[in-house]
């Protein structure tokens, strides 16, 4: 009855890895810039993703992996996820600060991605939103951004 | 102010963007390479952006050598997002994500119990806990349109 979803732990377990990173390497861009410590982030994870690769390669893993060739377009998400180092320092030396860059990036996502699941956009798959399913986003949002602003 | 609003939802855009495509790319490639796809082709445009703004690179050791380990979580965590990403949907990933990384960066802070906004932290929290469990728990799950 009360089961949930391996994937939704994995997912909460990749959030925990995410905050870590931002921590870890918000160091880094204060010791130096925000474009320099991201692109030693972004070799170092090459590299790490690279031997990742290899150590799973020697263990037969069977993942149901669709055959035809991807669009190319598939290839290219790291150049919005490059982009927002510059957009993020942008923000953050702003009026708006660290705190107001957080919150409305975090709105940002979720509009967005509403937005492509609603109209199955990026081939996602399509999804009808209800008003039911604002309430859980409703309150992660609300609780995030308390946080948010308790913190900076 | 509209600008660096704008800028700064953008920002939210491209992070999403950024996700959803490198989980559409892991449906073909596999959940661990497209985490080097998209840390490669991330490498490369960085690269010609420290060229444009003809930055130098700056090296430093003054705190410790594990500052430089960020990346190496990176490539775990974009790897994990490709596969809940696709699995889940990427609505349902992303306030996941959301929430494990507002609770985990809180535990990062150490929570005082001394601390004047305490009572605002549990608030948040128990909003964030609230949703996860209404979302993931009762299953108030989005209609799948056949």
């Amino acid at each position: 009855m009360f089961s949930i979803n391996r994937y939704s732990i994995l997912a909460i377990i990749g959030g925990c890895l995410l905050a870590l990173m931002i921590q870890v390497n918000s160091i880094l861009a204060a010791n130096t810039s925000s474009l320099n410590a991201s692109w030693f982030a972004h070799a170092i994870g090459a590299l790490t993703a690279w031997c990742l690769i290899l150590a799973i390669n020697s263990k037969p893993v069977t993942l149901n992996e669709k055959k035809e060739k991807p669009p190319i377009y598939f290839y290219l998400g790291g150049i919005p996820g490059a982009l927002t180092v510059i957009l993020a320092s942008i923000a953050v030396n702003s009026d708006i600060g660290l705190s107001g860059t957080l919150a409305l990036g975090l709105i940002g996502q979720l509009l967005f991605s509403m937005v492509c699941e609603v109209f199955g956009l990026f081939r996602l798959e399509q999804k009808q939103f209800r008003v039911n399913d604002l309430l859980p986003i409703l309150l992660i949002s609300a609780g995030s951004l308390l946080l948010i602003y308790t913190r900076y | 102010m509209v600008l660096t609003i704008f800028i700064a939802l953008l920002n939210g855009v491209f992070i999403a963007l950024s996700r959803i495509l490198n989980g559409q790319l892991s449906v073909y490639k596999g959940a661990f390479k497209a985490s080097y796809v998209n840390h490669i082709v991330g490498f490369s445009f960085l690269t010609l952006m420290l060229l444009i703004f003809a930055t130098p690179l700056q090296f430093t050791f003054d705190s410790s050598i594990v500052i430089y380990s960020g990346g190496m979580i990176g490539a775990l965590y974009v790897a994990i997002n490709n596969m809940v990403m696709t699995k889940l949907g990427s609505t349902r990933a992303i306030i996941l994500v959301i929430s494990g990384q507002m609770l985990f960066s809180l535990f990062l802070d150490g929570l005082s119990l001394y601390s004047d906004d305490f009572l605002i932290k549990i608030i948040g929290v128990a909003l964030i806990v609230a949703g996860v469990v209404i979302k993931e728990v009762f299953k108030v799950s989005t209609v799948k349109k056949s």
